[in-house]
């Protein structure tokens, strides 16, 4: 392989790695906080991605112009989800939190059928197809913007919770939600914010994603995968492993799409991941 | 004479009569619509039982289960096409590789506690998927079609559906009786013990590495031999329809929403969503598409959110109730 493909090979899987960090994000955060497992945020992403979709085709919004709207939309959502169903299960046994989260994957997903049929839909714009050419490396502009605000609201979200009061309100909930709610914290506030900050940072996913993309129904499905992949590649509820678990996965999809073939792609990174997972189960930046 | 009596308790009554019911009705039922759904509540529940033993009672939950059910479908199969090997040999050849796999994977991935077990058997299942949709030998994206033979018990292929009535049924009373035996015995005790508290179970000198990866090795050979079946049932085997995570977490809402780690828990599910499902499909699928899938998602956030403990759970403590009630009600009355 020469060194060009070898720089185009990272430069593709890194660029793609952003959108998954910040999917990843989104799924590390609630479960950190909730300690539940979202099974259904590739459904949130569906949605997110369609929001972005009629934005386009019924208002002529461009899809990063929506962005802020998209992610609003989501954190609603976020919400509504965790008035109506999370908030019920939170003291439920594992496996019925995992089957509510199922339930309501299948429920959205079906849902998306019925409203949209199974017709595959994508936008066309003015950079759709662009790419920048950096010394024989060819940079796909959607993608780096996707990158670039990927990591610009990773960057954001890190700074809500380090440095604000709902940060620390969320850190101390996450670490132990008795004695934050003993210090006057309003902890099924901070679980509906927290859900809804999760599901936004996948609005913007899905948002950035429409730039380059394609939506149906079942979209979010390998994308939701590789998100949990790289959380616990990077360690469950670490937000540094999440942004580096979604590279990591990024650039090791990209060399195994060239090295062996890209129907194995997928495979790649499900291999990695359970050797990940049998030798250092707590991730690459987790604490045991 | 006293100890027959004591023997031919209710529940054993009861089971006799079912039996006696379920051998008696390809003699009176003839619609092979009202038998293909038998059929599949028999499967169902049998493969659900398979997923109980290792989910239910030693409470590690899996939602890959549909890997080892794609493995011994595929296994039989591809013997079958290739080698012409009768689909019996394939069915216990099939459970083999299911086995052999459930150690390799399990063994190490019995560790993980909580969601990363969950990850892992998630992960494997794709593997699988991924690899049997890109093998070439294993008929790839476009899935294999199980050649036909004439209709004999060595090909386990027959042209009518009353065969494959009785031998499912076999598997699966087979499926519940090994579930049964496995509750009564020492080692539902330690699968119990485990799942209940791992640490305390360690503690008590209960092997439970060695004890956990015999959970997931019965019920990952279950699955396969429900794959093979459901292989020469069907005759048409494809990765969408065998390893997908719908199936697995299928299995898992089913026995989890009947009641997971209770012997009659899985067939209760199997039972309630396998003829519900047909009906809500053959009602809604043809009208309108997704909206059986729609009301099945709901169906399951309601039900988590009224009864975590499932159905048989529910029951039981509807029952309880009933007789601290009773019990209240004799004593107010003795006083």
């Amino acid at each position: 392989m020469d060194h060009r493909v070898l720089a185009q090979t990272l430069v593709n899987g890194l660029l793609i790695g952003g959108v998954y960090a910040i999917v990843a994000l989104g799924l590390n955060l609630i479960y950190g906080v909730m300690g539940i497992i979202n099974f259904s945020h590739g459904a949130m992403l569906m949605l997110s991605m369609y929001t972005s979709y009629f934005m386009f085709s019924l208002f002529g919004l461009d899809p990063l112009v929506s962005l802020p709207l998209v992610a609003m939309f989501l954190f609603l959502l976020g919400i509504v989800i965790q008035t109506l169903l999370i908030d019920r299960i939170l003291t439920a046994p594992t496996i019925s939190r995992l089957i509510a989260t199922f339930g309501l994957l299948i429920f959205l997903e079906n849902l998306a059928l019925l409203l949209w049929s199974p017709n595959w839909r994508c936008i066309k714009t003015a950079y759709s197809v662009q790419a920048i050419n950096l010394g024989g490396v060819l940079v796909s502009v959607p993608r780096l913007l996707a990158f670039v605000i990927a990591l610009l609201l990773a960057g954001v979200l890190y700074l809500t919770i380090a440095k604000t009061d709902i940060g620390i309100a969320i850190r101390a909930t996450a670490q132990n939600k008795r004695a934050a709610a003993l210090m006057g914290i309003n902890v099924p506030r901070i679980y509906k914010i927290v859900f809804g900050i999760g599901l936004a940072s996948t609005g913007i996913a899905g948002g950035l994603l429409m730039t380059f993309y394609y939506t149906f129904p079942t979209v979010g499905l390998i994308w939701a995968l590789t998100a949990y992949i790289a959380c616990v590649l990077g360690g469950l509820g670490s937000f540094a492993g999440a942004i580096a678990g979604g590279l990591i996965i990024g650039v090791a999809e990209s060399f195994g799409a060239i090295v062996i073939s890209p129907a194995f792609k997928n495979l790649i990174s499900f291999a990695a991941f359970i050797i990940v997972l049998l030798l250092r189960p707590q991730g690459i930046f987790g604490r045991k | 004479m006293a100890r027959l009596v004591h023997f031919l308790s209710l529940p054993v009554l009861m089971g006799i009569l079912v039996a006696a019911i379920l051998l008696c009705v390809p003699l009176v039922v003839h619609s092979p619509y009202v038998l293909d759904m038998i059929l599949s509540v028999f499967l169902y529940a049998f493969l659900n039982n398979a997923w109980n033993i290792l989910g239910g009672y030693c409470g590690q939950v899996s939602v890959g289960h549909a890997a080892y059910f794609a493995i011994g479908a595929y296994t039989s199969t591809i013997l079958f096409i290739h080698y012409n090997i009768s689909p019996w040999i394939g069915m216990v050849a099939g459970a083999l590789v299911a086995g052999v796999l459930a150690v390799l994977m399990g063994y190490p991935s019995l560790k993980l506690k909580g969601p990363y077990f969950v990850f892992a058997t998630l992960g494997f299942a794709e593997i699988v998927r991924i690899i049997l949709t890109n093998w070439e030998k294993a008929g790839a994206a476009m899935g294999l079609l199980i050649p036909l033979r004439p209709s004999s018990l060595i090909h386990l292929q027959f042209s009518s559906k009353v065969p494959y009535y009785y031998l499912m049924l076999f598997i699966c009373a087979g499926g519940f009786a090994l579930t049964y035996l496995i509750e009564n015995s020492k080692w539902g005790s330690y699968f119990i013990a485990i799942r209940e508290d791992e640490d305390a179970a360690e503690a008590l000198g209960i092997n439970t590495a060695y004890y956990k990866t015999a959970a997931f090795v019965i019920s990952a050979m279950l699955m396969a031999i429900g794959g093979t079946f459901y292989a020469q049932y069907v005759l048409y085997i494809h990765p969408d329809t065998t390893s997908t995570l719908m199936m697995s977490c299928n299995l898992l809402v089913m026995a989890v929403i009947g009641g997971a780690g209770t012997v009659l828990g899985p067939t209760v599910g199997a039972l309630l969503f396998v003829p519900l499902g047909e009906y809500t499909r053959a009602l809604l699928g043809g009208r309108v598409q997704g909206l059986h899938l729609m009301i099945y998602g709901a169906a399951l956030m309601i039900v988590v959110t009224i009864a975590p403990e499932g159905v048989v759970g529910l029951l039981s403590r509807a029952k309880s109730d009933y007789r601290t009630r009773r019990k209240k009600g004799e004593q107010e009355t003795g006083t």
